[in-house]
């Protein structure tokens, strides 16, 4: 092994490219950590991450067509005949969309990354607007903060509108897309791993009849996009592996940039994009460092700016009451309970799929089972690993690393609707096993079949009640409210502010001028004189009553309510769930008990 | 031969098989379990019980027409006659709106898709609310009614999503189908032309446009007769085992869509042993074998008619102590007389179709007694004719001993439709005997089509026969409100709760909401539901004109202040009317008022918590 490491290190072109890769990455480390301070670099984010993000995409696509290009005809041919690949990917798309309706369901994240994208595409700056007026006829946003999410979703979204103009639909054209690519990759993967279509197929629809998977395909969160990046990373991976070149190499390490912008947490996956590089330097002979592979390092440096940003600004880890840190081992055996209760939920208000957990664990243990098997040859009777094995596994640790690092995470109950979306990456890697152990039982008994019609019987018995209540999307109640608020102001005649307890982004995507309740206290004497001016038409209250017993006996939420000098009138008012929903009409605020400012 | 074949029969152990499966379904079925505990079982198996049946009919029509659907070539396609199915199914479907034309059955019957759709059991809701942002169905009944149809819709649902509309949808499409089936009797019988005839028959009754348009089985019952009638025709040409299968389980359906359907596996059973003994030995492929016990839960749903005995609705006729009795035969034939030849103002008659139909009917008759004696020299669809005429008499006949069974009744002419199936059909084996002289069939479709156009165009385009059912009309009336309601959160107060649920609106009925008066009154005052509405039918008095008088069961009583919304009188002698409950008083004092002191406000976060959790367990209990 020395040996073969030496004849690696051996020409001195590579020694010095290594040299520089090395420099990159103390450079990385000094930009990333030492050299900014938070401030320095949440303004460093704002400005320039548009422009590194572009150009990271940029040079991700042009190596795309590069590695495509010999293998035009392959695709032209695949397009005019695709197959029963091509209709299951199809069909399981459908599927998906139909599954459940397109919302935005997990508040606050989706419109805040909607936000981003708007604020992407109309100045090409990174932030989230939390204040906007029209001005003359022109909608500008005068207030933005830089938010903790990664970006790279809310710049494909932000793509999207400059291509075809600003609308919020445009999230959803991009989920649906995501996930037929989603499922067309993790086809392609399991064929890879199989070399056959039947379980490429079977791993397809297990994904697709997964309700959490039509959740997000049909939302307006980063889920799906993390998903399809993660088999995009897989694909480039595979592909580099089985034939390692400068170009493939490039793919990957741009694909893994991109990748680790996706989530939080997604960074991981720089881990088994690295040791993937090297696996190929190993088995191709040589080492190969093309220019964006020795600055990959500062690729990066945006992803730790923007995660030392949030460590320096408690306010935006959203810890609930009496929490203090995001990570401890203290929330892990409730976390582990959640995620008992959601993977294996009979109950139709889990968007999880028991028959794709049962079959991925089951898939594991053929895994198992099959590697102490080829532990036990003599080494040199071992059959090697084929490249898609290699990426399936190193990916599948990092995904349960990723899963085990989120039991330590605050807010992890998988059982929570808000939470379970973190399962996905595991449900794909567990279709990824189920469609490569059907295959290797294959041989003894018709495995495939058998997954397949414990599938349809799941859907029958189980997935059908899920799909038909869609009790996990529906009992979010915020959205509920949300959706009513903006319908009754939409209905009246603008221009009207909108003050509210709630976050002020989706009245603003709505072109709706908002003021969060908390500042609306204090700015009494500025209401009076747009008031008086005449600015808006009318100015709305939106607030929460709240049961004080069981018989009702309703109070504003204290968080919601204004001073008594803000005279309210109410409009209406609805019920959802065990609390309602008021708009009021501000009158007038009275000067003699305004608070001190 | 016959002593040959018996020996056969009673030496194939699948024989045995068969009759134990039919044995053990009897058994269970009948007697095995108390009435309610089997009411309770169908209520949670019936669903799965037609989902395996529907599935094993399906895989038995692929295996059949797979054959023949690879070689399918869209330049030998018939066309024309396509042409021809598709303009009298539209004829059918464009001069009435779709709506629910009988009422409660067309309501039931969506109530049981809706929960088919949601928790995969057969029970019609009773009790819905939106309590966490989803309609969920609180309680249930298991409906007297079969369960195919609600089955078929539930799966629409299933695809497409929960809309009342998509009962409408099925009968849409099924009157398609059911042309094209009788189009392909007709041809079998006496030639593409008579095809044609079948087809506009049919195109020009007024009755089944009322019920194309509607949410009922009655579309359903008469393709899956067709249907079957038509598979019985490939049994028996083709004898093997898909065709028996497919044949055996369309039969098997066909019981399951109406209550007298079960009638047809008669000519079922005659046509299997027909083919049996033309083979020379039983064919008992596995499905038809296990296939009584996929009946097992139609005697258990039956047991409610003898629970309930409000099931035969023997109170809406007074006078009436039985069913069912020889004795009604007479006057029930007047008004069948009556309803084929009234004028097109009162019924939804086709005078061509009863005309040529009555004189078939007495054709056929003729014939079928020269057909019997040369029994095995009949072609295939000639004997499945013979069978089913059996099976169309014997339901004719059950009808005409059935207390309400007036076919110019508005609630029950739609009974008349397999009649008139029976009619067509013997009017197309009438046209078959004058093969030879084409003419005579190109002569009677012209005085169809001319009939269809003047008369029986003009009559579906008035449907002034639909004006005096006021129940039809109230409910388009009803569902014409919630269409206009900006909001879904009101609460309705009506007997016929079921059609507000499962339009997914709360509701209650009168009788309840006048014992839980106290309940309601928390609603309201905390204004849990954005109104509260009660409908109500008045009844005029003729000989006191301005003097209103409140329908039985609809008075909520003086408690209750209310407020007219809407009121509309859809019948001389009947006003109907939406009013919105302003208060509810408890003795003098209303029960809006405000508390005594404001409630003390709370900042706790754990305390709010705690008080929205009682809330909503007390919310719970109150729910009407």
């Amino acid at each position: 092994m020395i040996q073969r490491l030496g004849q690696l290190l051996g020409e001195r072109a590579v020694r010095w490219r290594l040299a520089l890769f090395a420099l990159a990455g103390v450079a990385a480390v000094v930009l990333g950590f030492r050299l900014f301070t938070p401030d320095q670099v949440g303004r460093l984010i704002i400005h320039g991450g548009y422009p590194f993000m572009l150009a990271l995409f940029a040079g991700f696509i042009f190596f795309a067509v590069r590695v495509a290009k010999p293998h035009r005809d392959e695709f032209a041919a695949w397009l005019r005949r695709p197959g029963w690949g091509g209709l299951a990917v199809l069909a399981a798309t459908i599927f998906a969309v139909w599954s459940d309706f397109f919302a935005h369901k997990v508040l606050f994240d989706e419109y805040v990354l909607q936000g981003t994208a708007w604020h992407m595409h109309a100045t090409k700056e990174i932030g989230a607007p939390i204040r906007a007026y029209d001005f003359a006829g022109t909608w500008l946003a005068v207030d933005a903060f830089l938010d903790k999410r990664p970006y790279f979703f809310a710049f494909v979204v932000s793509l999207l509108h400059d291509l075809t103009g600003f609308r919020l639909e445009n999230v959803y054209v991009a989920n649906t897309t995501l996930a037929a690519l989603t499922l067309a990759l993790t086809y392609w993967l399991v064929r890879r791993l199989t070399g056959r279509t039947g379980p490429a197929c079977l791993a397809v629809a297990l994904l697709a009849t997964l309700p959490l998977f039509g959740q997000n395909a049909t939302g307006a969160g980063m889920e799906m996009h993390n998903l399809a990046m993660i088999t995009v990373g897989m694909v480039c991976a595979v592909l580099y592996l089985e034939r390692p070149d400068a170009d493939r190499l490039c793919l990957l390490v741009l694909g893994g940039a991109l990748l680790a912008q996706c989530r939080y947490e997604s960074a991981l996956f720089v881990v088994p994009i690295g040791v993937v590089a090297a696996l190929g330097w190993w088995r191709s002979g040589r080492i190969m460092l093309p220019w964006v592979v020795c600055l990959a390092p500062l690729l990066l440096v945006p992803y730790a700016w923007l995660d030392r940003f949030v460590q320096s600004k408690p306010v935006l880890w959203q810890l609930r009451e009496g929490e203090t840190a995001r990570f401890a081992l203290s929330y892990v055996a409730n976390n582990l309970e959640g995620a008992r209760r959601f993977f294996l939920s009979i109950a139709p208000e889990q968007a999880n799929s028991l028959w794709l957990t049962l079959a991925g664990l089951g898939a594991i243990g053929v895994v198992v089972v099959a590697l102490a098997r080829w532990l036990r040859l003599p080494a040199v009777e071992r059959p090697a690993w084929t490249a898609s094995q290699l990426v399936v596994a190193l990916f599948g640790l990092v995904v349960a690393g990723n899963l085990a690092l989120l039991m330590f995470y605050y807010w992890s109950r998988l059982d929570e609707p808000i939470a379970s979306r973190f399962s996905l990456p595991l449900y794909l890697t567990l279709a990824l096993l189920a469609g490569w152990a059907a295959h290797a039982l294959d041989r003894r008994w018709p495995a495939t079949r058998v997954v397949a019609i414990g599938l349809a019987v799941w859907t029958l018995l189980l997935g059908s009640r899920a799909y038909s209540h869609r009790f996990y999307t529906q009992h979010n109640q915020v959205m509920h409210e949300l959706n009513w608020e903006l319908d009754q102001i939409s209905a009246r005649r603008g221009p009207v502010l909108v003050i509210t307890s709630k976050a002020t982004m989706p009245y603003l995507l709505q072109r709706i001028p908002a003021l969060n309740t908390g500042i609306a206290r204090t700015r009494g004497a500025e209401l009076t004189w747009h008031q008086q001016l005449g600015t808006f038409r009318e100015i709305l209250v939106t607030r929460v009553l709240r049961p004080t017993t069981a018989e009702g006996d309703l109070i504003v939420d204290p968080d919601d309510a204004l001073p008594e000098n803000f005279q309210l009138e109410p409009i209406t008012r609805k019920r959802f769930g065990g609390r309602w929903i008021e708009v009021c009409r501000l009158v007038a605020v009275r000067p003699e008990a305004a608070p001190a400012q | 031969m016959t002593n040959r074949f018996l020996a056969s029969l009673l030496s194939e152990r699948r024989c045995w098989w068969f009759l134990a499966a039919a044995a053990v379904a009897v058994a269970v079925g009948f007697y095995s379990l108390p009435d309610k505990v089997a009411i309770k079982a169908v209520s949670k198996t019936g669903f799965w019980f037609v989902l395996v049946a529907f599935t094993i009919w399906v895989w038995a029509l692929w295996r059949t027409f797979s054959q023949e659907l690879r070689g399918w070539n869209w330049r030998g396609f018939d066309w024309p006659s396509a042409m021809v199915v598709a303009v009298g199914g539209t004829i059918l479907l464009v001069h009435e709106m779709s709506g629910f034309k009988i009422v409660m059955d067309e309501i039931m019957l969506l109530g049981t898709s809706m929960s088919m759709h949601l928790d995969k059991v057969a029970t019609t809701p009773i009790r819905g609310h939106d309590i966490q942002g989803a309609f969920v169905v609180v309680e249930g009944i298991v409906d007297k009614r079969p369960l195919f149809f609600p089955f078929l819709v539930s799966l629409v649902h299933d695809f497409t999503g929960y809309r009342p509309g998509n009962a409408f949808a099925v009968n849409a499409g099924l009157t398609f189908v059911f042309l094209g089936l009788v189009f392909a009797i007709g041809r079998m019988l006496a030639g593409r032309v008579a095809g044609w005839l079948g087809v506009a028959l049919f195109a020009g009754l007024p009755l089944l446009a009322h019920n194309s348009t509607g949410g009922g089985f009655e579309l359903l019952n008469l393709t899956m007769i067709a249907a079957t009638l038509l598979l019985g025709v490939r049994w028996i040409e083709r004898r093997d085992e898909a065709a028996l299968t497919a044949f055996c389980f369309s039969g098997l359906l066909l019981a399951q869509v109406r209550y007298e359907s079960v009638i047809y596996l008669l000519p079922v059973a005659l046509l299997v042993l027909w083919g049996w003994w033309r083979e020379g030995r039983p064919l008992l492929p596995w499905p038809v074998m296990i296939a009584p016990l996929l009946m097992v839960h139609y005697p258990m749903q039956h047991r409610i008619f003898q629970v309930r005995e409000s099931a035969w609705e023997m109170f809406s006729k007074p006078g009436y102590t039985k069913p069912f009795s020889l004795s009604y035969l007479g006057d029930n034939l007047e008004h069948a007389v009556a309803f084929f030849f009234a004028k097109a103002t009162s019924q939804p008659n086709s005078h061509v179709l009863s005309a040529l139909g009555v004189l078939a009917v007495v054709l056929f008759a003729v014939l079928l007694v020269r057909r019997l004696r040369k029994l095995t020299e009949q072609t295939p669809v000639m004997i499945a004719t013979i069978a089913f005429s059996v099976g169309l008499a014997l339901q004719f006949l059950l009808l005409m001993c059935y207390f309400w069974g007036k076919f110019d009744d508005p609630v029950i002419r739609r009974l008349s439709l397999p009649t008139h199936l029976a009619m067509v059909i013997a009017i197309l084996v009438a046209v078959a005997e004058f093969k030879q002289r084409p003419a005579v069939v190109r002569v009677l479709l012209a005085i169809t089509v001319a009939g269809l156009l003047t008369r029986s165009v003009p009559s579906m385009a008035a449907h002034a026969y639909s004006q005096e059912y006021l129940a039809g009309r109230e409910t388009a009336w009803r569902r014409a409100f919630m269409a206009e309601q900006k909001r879904g959160d009101y609460l309705m107060i009506d007997n016929d709760s079921t059609l507000w649920i499962a339009h997914r609106v709360s509701s209650t009925p009168t009788t309840i909401a006048k014992t839980r008066r106290t309940d309601l009154a928390f609603f309201l005052r905390n204004r849990t539901f954005s109104d509260i509405f009660v409908f109500q039918r008045l009844k005029l008095d003729p000989e006191d004109l301005g003097k209103k008088i409140m329908r039985e069961g609809d008075e909520l009583g003086p408690e209750f202040v209310l407020e007219t919304v809407l009121e509309e009188r859809m019948h001389p002698e009947h006003i109907s009317r939406i009013s919105r409950v302003k208060e509810i008083k408890e003795g003098e004092a209303p029960t809006i008022t405000p508390p005594a002191k404001a409630p003390a406000p709370i900042t706790d976060r754990a305390e709010i918590e705690k008080a929205r959790q009682l809330f909503l367990e007390n919310f719970m209990r109150k729910l009407p």
